[in-house]
């Protein structure tokens, strides 16, 4: 028989049993709709993931001070730095690969503005510190670098101070205090959210180094300027893991530190862990995969029972087109392709009702939702696949049916 | 010298092995059956004409002896060729009919032709014309659960004769009818004959039937004990008999 002939006689085939069908091919509509909206659904979480990940900084390191995870006497990083400037200026000369290095000194303020008050933590630093951060003013501009040099009082404002401070009105300009300090406001940086560990990014101020260390730290004239994080981001970001090895090795040299000693930095690699975040993404999806797989198995055992049940119903059937000339492998065909026909189908109501389901998720909890046409196109086929594979055992009985037996069958 | 006959059966034997016991269902048939001829084939149940027929009809092979079909050797053919035989040389009558069921008469029509791969249009135009002649032109869109017997037999013979095969078997077609309705069906597979070059086989138990045939074969215990030519009557004739009667 034709192929046209072959479907049309499986449709019909199937169109008689309407319920049976249905009801056969259900295993395999739940499982490819599930795979859909979960690939759908896990898509969207995905990109999320990926944009966070990229709001960090996959090729950021940050390097901080002492270790907290040692025992014993050790004077604490919280209150003696072991990192300066001047190994943040080595960091930028010595080690290639470099774009920026924003060392950061942090002091805890009294923020000041009229007759409102807030505490918050002071961030001294240079310019390269918004390129680091990706961060961008919402209002204003940064200092300048002459600003930066000769250690101006102006300051960028994050937007919970804004917030707290500035009940409608405009901080643009406007002087406030920091501690004792007074201090021009030349911008308000863009909304940033929660960090990683929850904390407010947005409760910051930001100010040239020189002047956080000259007016607020009250270390002015010490001869070691410590600073309590160096941010480094590598020109790419597949040089992030050497970069991390190449500051250890210029860092313990500078801080005369022996072969059997331990570290007095730590170098964090948020690389890492947006790796760790990667694999923790595949394995997950694996684990769908072999969800999905099963599922379908199960539904396809389903589709192979009925089509056996179908077999021995029309025995007296496949007798008659036996008798009327059907070879072993039209009779095989026919049945293969009713099997096929059903998953496929399955397959595709599947894919409707996953992408349904994905667009509800979409539109009741606001994730985003990207159907990938290759999951639909690799559902679909999956599922004929399965047709084929379980259909050929009940296939494989009808054909090999005695026609002179099939015709005596009740 | 007489050309070949159609049909050759050269000491044909039949034997089944159920377990341990063998059942020979035939024990070497010899005849030759020449185009055209009406043969009935008669016998009680167990004789084997039904094994016969199945041999006749490619859907079973003999343990030996040969059978040549129109000069084909169809005793010794595989599945496939005999699979190919019956579609293009022999039309099967059942006793039950066996027409597939929630499928219009047209439809089952056109079956054989399916397998055969005639092209749609060509394959309607075909099925209406057989179901034409056994004059069910308006019943095509039917499915057999709305046809009566005599209609679903027709239907049946309709399928046998679409494909134009030379050889018609006949299992039984009249057993599930009444007298009335058996005697249109033999005068309908009467006028089909005489209308072509068709050798018809027909099984049956019942004389009554037989006696429309012009040779009729006796079977028992497997050999044929009897090989008769008459004169058939017409079925058309007993027909008009009935009628005068009623």
């Amino acid at each position: 028989m034709s192929a046209f002939l072959l479907l049309r006689e499986a449709l019909r085939a199937l169109a008689r049993q309407k319920l049976r069908s249905s009801l056969s091919t259900l295993g395999i509509v739940i499982s490819v709709a599930a795979v859909v909206a979960m690939q759908a659904v896990g898509a969207g979480a995905s990109a999320r993931i990926s944009e966070q990940m990229a709001g960090l900084g996959t090729n950021r390191l940050v390097v901080f001070p002492g270790s907290m995870r040692t025992f014993g006497a050790r004077t604490s990083a919280a209150l003696s730095s072991s990192l300066s400037e001047q190994d943040a200026d080595a960091i930028r000369t010595e080690v290639r690969g470099v774009r920026h290095v924003a060392p950061v000194l942090r002091v805890p303020t009294q923020v000041i503005a009229g007759n409102q008050n807030w505490p918050t933590t002071v961030h001294g630093t240079t310019l390269e510190y918004l390129a680091v951060q990706s961060w961008k003013t919402r209002e204003g501009t940064a200092w300048d670098s002459g600003a930066e040099a000769r250690g101006a009082k102006q300051c960028l404002l994050g937007q919970t101070i804004v917030d707290q401070l500035f009940i409608g009105k405009d901080p643009m300009g406007a002087v406030v205090r920091l501690g004792q300090v007074p201090c021009e406001v030349i911008g308000v940086l863009d909304r940033k959210g929660q960090g990683a560990r929850g904390e407010d990014q947005d409760d910051i101020v930001l100010m040239p180094l020189a002047a956080a260390r000259a007016r607020l730290s009250g270390e002015s004239r010490a001869r070691v300027k410590t600073v309590n994080l160096i941010y480094v981001t590598a020109a790419r970001p597949e040089d992030t893991s050497r970069l991390e090895r190449e500051i250890t090795v210029l860092l313990r040299q500078r801080h005369a530190i022996g072969a059997d000693d331990e570290d007095d930095f730590g170098v964090r690699n948020l690389a890492e862990i947006a790796q760790a975040a990667q694999s923790t993404a595949t394995t997950v999806k694996v684990l769908l995969l072999v969800i999905a797989l099963i599922s379908l198995v199960v539904g396809g055992i389903g589709i192979m029972n009925i089509m056996l049940v179908s077999v021995t119903e029309r025995t007296r059937e496949i007798g008659i087109r036996l008798a009327l000339g059907a070879t072993a492998t039209d009779v095989l065909l026919q049945f293969l392709v009713e099997a096929v026909v059903l998953t496929a189908i399955g397959g595709a109501i599947g894919v409707a009702l996953g992408a349904a389901a994905a667009r509800a998720v979409h539109s009741l909890m606001g994730w985003n939702t990207a159907l990938d046409p290759k999951v639909v196109v690799v559902a679909v086929c999956f599922s004929a696949l399965v047709g084929v594979v379980f259909g050929l055992l009940p296939s494989i009985r009808a054909a090999r049916l005695d026609p002179i037996e099939a015709l005596r069958h009740e | 010298m007489a050309a070949d006959p159609f049909l050759r059966l050269e000491d044909l034997t039949k034997t089944y092995s159920m377990g341990e016991i063998r059942v020979e269902a035939l024990r070497g048939v010899s005849l030759d059956v020449q185009r055209g001829e009406f043969v009935a084939l008669v016998g009680t149940s167990g004789s084997g004409k039904s094994t016969l027929m199945n041999i006749l009809g490619c859907l079973d092979r003999p343990t030996r002896g040969r059978y040549w079909l129109g000069g084909v050797d169809a005793g010794a053919a595989g599945d496939r060729a005999r699979a190919i035989l019956r579609n293009t040389r022999v039309g099967f009558v059942f006793q039950g009919f066996n027409l597939l069921p929630r499928t219009s008469a047209l439809e089952n029509v056109e079956l054989p032709l399916m397998y055969r791969r005639v092209g749609g249009r060509d394959r309607r135009r075909r099925a209406r014309l057989a179901l034409e002649q056994v004059g069910l032109a308006d019943r095509m869109d039917h499915p057999p659960s709305r046809l009566s017997g005599g209609q679903q037999q027709r239907v049946a013979i309709a399928r046998a004769i679409v494909s134009e095969p030379p050889l018609l078997l006949a299992d039984e077609p009249t057993g599930n009818l009444d007298t009335r309705t058996g005697l249109e069906v033999m005068a309908l597979l009467w006028e089909l004959k005489t209308r072509s070059d068709m050798t018809v086989v027909l099984v049956t138990h019942e004389p009554d039937i037989a006696r429309f045939a012009t040779r009729v074969l006796t079977m028992r215990d497997g050999r044929v004990v009897g090989d008769q030519a008459q004169a058939p009557e017409d079925p058309a004739r007993a027909l008009a008999l009935l009628g005068e009667a009623a």
